[in-house]
């Protein structure tokens, strides 16, 4: 096998299992697998820390939320639709109150009055017989 | 690990993700205790800000349980997870996310074990500096790919999911940016 660290060669196949094997013949590839080593060693000081408390609370709120606006997310392009149906069945409630009486009725009873008025008026003035 | 576990956790994770799917939150409660940890960890170590990772962190999840629909177990559940984290990861060092915060490169050290002395405490801080600004140095693609490495000890097929691209560009990637954190961290050892 030929360095695989040496001009033109393929230096990530050091990375593969087999690379061991050459390494055991190249002092070049023995030193970067030893290098290799141990900057993964050096990159071992950065050790997790805790995750704050409250993530799962705040991440479960999340969700809530969004179900709640994709419950709401399919009726959205019907709003307009669903505002005006609104709007027609209150005009509708709005309308059908108790009917006003009709004018029929209105004149009759104003025909009555005016009669008995006109009764009483010929009884002042003597002008007619007593009952 | 063991071929014969790691395979038996990826079909129990994509089990209870297909029981997500099928309207049982309780296992994204399982996915979320088993995944929070090294999601934020790897987010942590990309933008190099514990508050944006965290924020990156709750967004990765959030999508994961809004896809749950469409999910289909094609591909590792983990290398559908960080190919998210990924995603979320690059545009928000794109948009300078992490800069925004004003916590770059943050600190933070927790020592849970023993009581070191302050010079040690120091020493370590510092050594522990170096490595932090040595990655964060390095290019996004190279920097996710040696997280995903070292810390996550994704295979290179994985990787190259994660990242959209060849198993042999995944070593190339690797290749160069080990041959960088040498360079720059050869005083640690």
């Amino acid at each position: 096998m030929e360095c695989p660290l040496e001009m033109g060669g393929r230096p990530e196949i050091l990375l593969e299992p087999g690379a061991e094997r050459h390494a055991a013949e190249c002092a070049r590839c023995r030193d970067w697998l030893r290098n290799l080593e141990t900057t993964r060693q050096a990159l071992d000081l950065w050790q997790p820390e805790p995750v704050r408390p409250g993530f799962d609370r705040a991440l479960w709120q999340r969700i809530e939320a969004e179900e709640a606006r994709r419950w709401w997310r399919p009726w959205r392009p019907l709003a307009p639709a669903l505002a005006a149906a609104a709007v027609l069945v209150g005009a509708v409630i709005l309308s059908s109150g108790p009917e006003p009486r009709p004018l029929a009725e209105f004149a009759e009873i104003e025909q009555i009055e005016q009669t008995l008025s006109d009764v009483q008026m010929l009884r002042d003035l003597g002008l007619t017989q007593p009952l | 690990m063991d071929m014969g576990v790691a395979s038996y956790a990826i079909e129990y994770d994509a089990e209870l993700m297909l029981r997500v799917k099928d309207g049982d939150p309780a296992s994204f409660g399982v996915l979320l205790s088993k995944y929070r940890g090294p999601v934020i960890h790897y987010l942590h170590r990309m933008v190099q800000n514990r508050d944006v990772a965290e924020e990156l962190a709750q967004e990765v999840f959030l999508r994961v349980y809004k896809a749950r629909a469409t999910y289909e177990p094609a591909a590792k559940f983990t290398t559908w997870l960080f190919r998210i984290a990924t995603h979320l990861a690059l545009n928000a060092l794109r948009d300078g996310k992490p800069e925004r915060g004003g916590q770059s490169l943050d600190g933070g050290v927790e020592h849970a074990d023993g009581r070191p002395s302050a010079e040690q405490q120091l020493i370590r801080e510092s050594r522990l500096d170096m490595v932090r600004r040595a990655v964060a140095a390095l290019p996004e693609k190279q920097r996710a790919a040696v997280l995903m490495h070292k810390y996550q000890e994704m295979e290179y097929s994985q990787i190259a999911k994660v990242l959209g691209c060849s198993e042999s560009a995944v070593k190339s990637l690797l290749f160069r940016a080990y041959e960088t954190l040498r360079a720059r961290l050869a005083h640690l050892a």
